[in-house]
């Protein structure tokens, strides 16, 4: 058995992360299903549990001048319905999982699960969003490129918590945004690409191939300098290894990738 | 009220309230829970099993157990109740670790070890096809003179599907208890009586000793016909050794990965094509048993008996086996070996129709069969056939002619017309099965039906009932329906093989009419009737030659779809069908078992994918095998013409199974249409697709 942990506040449970180690339960969409067991046995928690859903300090939606601050615990829902936060970015939570599971799935337990196939990765790496991690002594912001570092792993330290995430305001002009599952919805991803075209030029995330996202500013480069769509090809090609598996197979995610990176160049002309 | 008048469902308000009761929520004092353990292997000998001390209230139910057999009678009994010295595939029941608490079993069985001496698994059905020993069964005949005919040209072809999995939403559950002496199985099951015979054997006891009592029963779709024998074995005598109640419900996973489901299939047909149409046919048909027979060989012959389809083919030779493997065990899963055979047939004479230019509708026109026809086992077709006006119905409905003249960018259009026979193969109504119905005038002149078939969420009580209430000239609500246990319901026979309606419902029908005179009568009054095969059937179980079926019902389908060219996504806009059931017996429930046809149909043509790898079935999460969701139906249109069955209850032919078996051969037709590729295999998945375009 293991020990369940509920704090009244934000600062609680930075307290008591830090004396314990304790795996945090957002929405538990993933956890408890990591957990499974044999219906009605205890769940196969690793470890003591710390409940942190409940925390409204977690729970905000914000802007600056040139930043969305999205709180770790904003489930998938509130962030779907947020009229500030820009279209392009709730269009792909909005087809993450189902209606049910949205409402109790968080923004950050899907970056801290840090799984090769999690839908929110693709757009924060192409939007080069910043984690923001919280302890009872530090507060660290990382890139979220340094905070993905493999599949299922993270560069969250057990006494942190992911506080935040700042998604910065671009001025989109265009943005192509494509999930492949097995069928239309509550499935996770074969596939997905996210291509956006900025005031700096076009930024492309590709997830669910790799063990994490696949972005390239040297490839973006070439594109906005016009460079050779067989060496863009050829250059992303390069950079994705995809495996067969039981839901997909590599041939399959490869060619998919460049059909959609062959649209948007084609597009952009 | 007219019986094709929509009614409430009698068991609809217990469940919209979550007031039924499933297994899984019912309550027996000092209840223990069991958990299966099982092979980690797929084939191989048990050279030793370690089991630690066993704690107090641990118990260990094995193959040493089984108070008579340890065989599980289905057809043959050639399958353990325990795997004792020999595994033969992967999750093979073992062993029952029963306990009182879960966290206990479970900690116990992390502690067992199995050593084994492993053999090479055999899992390629091709390959096992080669050796001579892993054919269980095979079975042929013809039909004119194959090797005689002249013709312009042959074309061959080969098919091929994967597993498909029932997915119901109650998980299987059993529970075992002895009570007064009488060793009882309750569990959520379509067949009371194959769980009867199945323990008479394993337990070496007869009727009045043993019991089955069938439960609310949350979907089945085939998976729960034979399964539950070996499931209610188990149960049965760790209750009898035990003395308590015993529960066995299996998890979604270990259901996904190691109970029956759909036969993998490999199909060659070859046509003999003279002027146009298709003389001669040659068809060739291997099914994936899995390592034990079970309900395999007669799933092979559903698929060779039916396979000429709604045509009519002079010379054919037919051939069908059940190959093992060390994969795991196949079974019943509605349509019954049909949706292979009748996926192979109707993709083929699509891609015959393109092959001469023309119009598929318009191809298969030609070849139609009606009424006095020979059938491919040489019976006659007894009753009216009606597939032209089927046609025209579905041309019209759609707006088809209309619709495929107009050109088309990544859309496409693909039909199917099939039909289904309706009960058992052959004589097997008569011979095997001798269904008895019973109805009985309460003393207050309420009025019970008395059968084995079970409401499994298709409707089954709610026609029954209605068909004794017209019958009876009362209302629905006087009439009861007993929870089909085997020492109150006699033996009307198993809830498979579309047969409920149409041949447990006519009994009861006939019942009706007998007791009608009868109502004023005081007290009680009870009525009997046994199954009689029509004078029309004729079969001859040894030369396969003879009336298959006692009847069938058609259905004539068009599907819609679009390929996105970037992703290979396939969207079914559309199915439209028009079906010949006889006379529905509630239209509603007519739509229903249309619609869910059609999608679990859906899901068997473009993303059911299952396969195995060294004999474990690799999509055993809902995560990894996907069904349809509401956003991936299409919109659904069915229209139906009434053609009274002259044995049927007001007409009724049978409609369960006919309505997911043509799907997958017209929705793949309708993505080669749209894209411009021949496909050989279901599920046609976006990776197909991609494969295919090369
Ligand atoms: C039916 C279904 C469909 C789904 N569909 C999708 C889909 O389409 N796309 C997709 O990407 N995912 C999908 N998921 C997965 C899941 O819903 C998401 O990843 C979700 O965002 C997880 O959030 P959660 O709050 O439930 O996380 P939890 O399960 O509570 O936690 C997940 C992990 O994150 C850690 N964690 C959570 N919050 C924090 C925090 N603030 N700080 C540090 N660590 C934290 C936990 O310790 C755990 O390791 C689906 C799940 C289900 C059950």
């Amino acid at each position: 058995m293991y020990k369940n942990y509920r704090p009244n506040n934000l600062k609680e449970a930075l307290d008591w992360m830090a004396e314990h180690k304790l795996i945090p339960v957002a929405g538990g969409t993933d956890l408890m299903i990591r957990a499974r067991n044999w219906q009605g046995a205890s769940r196969a928690m690793k470890g003591d549990v710390i409940y942190i859903q409940h925390l409204d300090e977690l729970r905000f939606i914000t802007e600056t001048e040139t930043d969305y601050h999205i709180g770790a615990g904003v489930t998938q829902a509130q962030f779907c319905q947020c009229d500030m936060l820009p279209d392009y970015a709730r269009e792909v939570v909005g087809q993450m999982a189902t209606p049910a599971i949205r409402n109790a799935a968080t923004i950050g337990g899907n970056i801290a699960n840090a799984a090769s196939v999690a839908d929110l990765l693709p757009l924060l790496y192409a939007a080069d969003a910043k984690i923001v991690l919280r302890s009872r002594d530090s507060r660290r912001v990382l890139p979220i490129q340094s905070f993905e570092i493999g599949k299922y792993k993270t560069a969250r330290r057990a006494d942190e918590l992911i506080f935040e995430v700042i998604l910065p305001k671009l001025e989109i002009r265009r943005t192509l945004y494509k999930k492949m599952g097995q069928r239309r919805a509550s499935i996770l991803s074969k596939v997905s690409f996210m291509a956006l075209e900025a005031e700096d030029g076009t930024r492309i995330a590709i997830g669910a191939v790799n063990d994490t996202v696949v972005r390239s500013k040297e490839l973006e480069k070439r594109i906005n300098e016009g460079g050779g769509v067989k060496s863009v090809l050829d250059g992303y090609k390069a950079l994705l290894h995809g495996s067969d598996d039981k839901r997909s197979t590599k041939r399959y995610r490869e060619r998919v990738v460049i059909n959609l990176l062959m649209k948007w160049m084609e597009e952009k002309r | 009220m007219k019986i094709t008048d929509a009614v409430h469902r009698v068991d609809g308000a217990g469940k919209l309230k979550g007031e039924t009761k499933y297994i899984e929520d019912m309550h027996f004092d000092n209840m223990l829970y069991a958990k299966t353990l099982r092979s980690k292997i797929a084939k191989g000998r048990i050279t030793n099993i370690e089991y630690p001390e066993l704690p107090k209230e641990i118990f260990i139910i094995d193959a040493e157990d089984m108070p008579a057999n340890n065989e599980v009678a289905i057809i043959e009994r050639d399958m353990p109740v325990f795997a004792k010295d020999a595994v033969r595939y992967l999750g093979e029941p073992i062993a029952l670790v029963v306990g009182e608490d879960k966290d206990a079993i479970l900690k116990y069985m992390s502690k067992i070890k199995i050593e084994y001496a492993e053999e090479e698994p055999v899992c390629d059905l091709s390959q096992a096809a080669k050796k001579p020993d892993h054919i269980m069964t095979e079975r042929a005949y013809e039909k004119g003179n194959l090797s005689e005919i002249e013709y312009d040209e042959k074309v061959t072809e080969i098919f091929e599907t994967t597993y498909q999995e029932q997915l119901y939403m109650e998980k299987q559950g059993v529970v075992g208890t002895v009570e007064e002496g009488v060793v009882t199985v309750y569990g959520s099951l379509q067949c009371p009586y194959y769980a009867l015979g199945a323990l008479k054997h394993a337990m070496g006891m007869d009727e009045t000793k043993l019991r089955v009592i069938q439960t609310p029963t949350g979907g089945a779709f085939g998976g729960k016909e034979e399964y539950p024998s070996l499931l209610a074995c188990q149960v049965a005598a760790a209750a009898y050794k035990l003395k308590r109640p015993v529960r066995l419900v299996l998890d979604r996973r270990e259901d996904m990965a190691y109970t029956t489901k759909r036969h993998p299939s490999k199909m060659v047909i070859t046509s003999y094509i003279k002027d146009k149409k298709v003389l001669g046919m040659d068809f060739d048909i291997m099914l994936d048993a899995g390592s034990y027979l079970g309900l395999s060989d007669v799933v092979m012959q559903r698929a060779i008996f039916t396979m000429t389809g709604g045509y009519k083919i002079a010379n054919l030779k037919m051939r069908g086996r059940t190959v093992r493997t060390n994969n795991v065990f196949t079974g019943a899963f509605r349509g019954f070996g049909a949706p292979q055979s009748m996926y192979a047939l109707e993709l083929h004479m699509s891609h015959l129709a393109k092959h001469l230019g023309e119009d598929p509708l318009k191809f298969r026109r030609r070849h139609y069969v009606k009424r006095g026809d020979l059938t491919a086992t040489n019976g006659r077709f007894n009753e009216e056939i009606y597939l032209d006006r089927l046609t025209d119905l579905l041309e019209n409905m759609s707006g088809y002619k209309e619709a495929v003249s107009k050109k088309r960018i990544l859309a496409g259009y693909g039909v199917s017309v099939v039909p289904h026979g309706g009960g058992f193969t052959g004589d097997g109504e008569a011979v095997h099965i001798k269904a008895v119905v019973k109805l009985k005038k309460e003393s207050n002149g309420r009025v019970t039906i008395l059968v084995s078939n079970v409401e499994m969420g298709q409707g089954a009580i709610t026609t029954l009932s209605k068909i004794v209430a017209i019958v009876l000239e009362m209302d629905m609500d006087r009439v009861g329906y007993e929870t089909p246990d085997t020492f109150k319901v006699p033996d009307s026979g198993p809830t498979v093989a579309s047969r409920t309606t149409m041949v447990v419902g006519a009994l009861l029908a006939r019942a009706a009419a007998k007791l009608k005179n009868r109502m004023h009568e005081p007290g009680e009054v009870i009525i009997t009737e046994h199954f009689k095969q029509p004078d029309y059937v004729k079969w001859n179980a040894e030369t396969l030659q003879g009336n298959a079926y006692m009847a069938y019902s058609w259905s004539v389908l068009l599907a819609r779809v679009e390929v996105d060219p970037v992703s290979y996504e396939v969207k079914c806009t559309d199915i439209w069908g028009a079906y010949d059931v006889g006379v529905p017996i509630d239209e509603k429930l007519l739509i229903g078992q249309i619609q869910g046809g059609m999608v679990q149909g859906l899901g068997y043509a473009i993303m059911e994918n299952m396969t195995s790898k060294a004999g474990g079935i690799e999509q055993f999460t809902f995560s990894s095998y996907p069904i349809p969701t509401t956003m991936d139906v299409p919109k659904l249109h069915a229209e139906w013409i009434i053609n009274p069955y002259q044995d049927g209850p007001f007409g009724a032919k049978s409609v369960g199974e006919l309505t997911l078996v043509g799907v997958a051969p017209a929705v793949a037709a309708a993505i080669e249409d749209a894209i411009g590729i021949i496909t050989s295999e279901i599920p046609v998945t976006p990776e197909v697709i991609e494969r295919s375009l090369v």
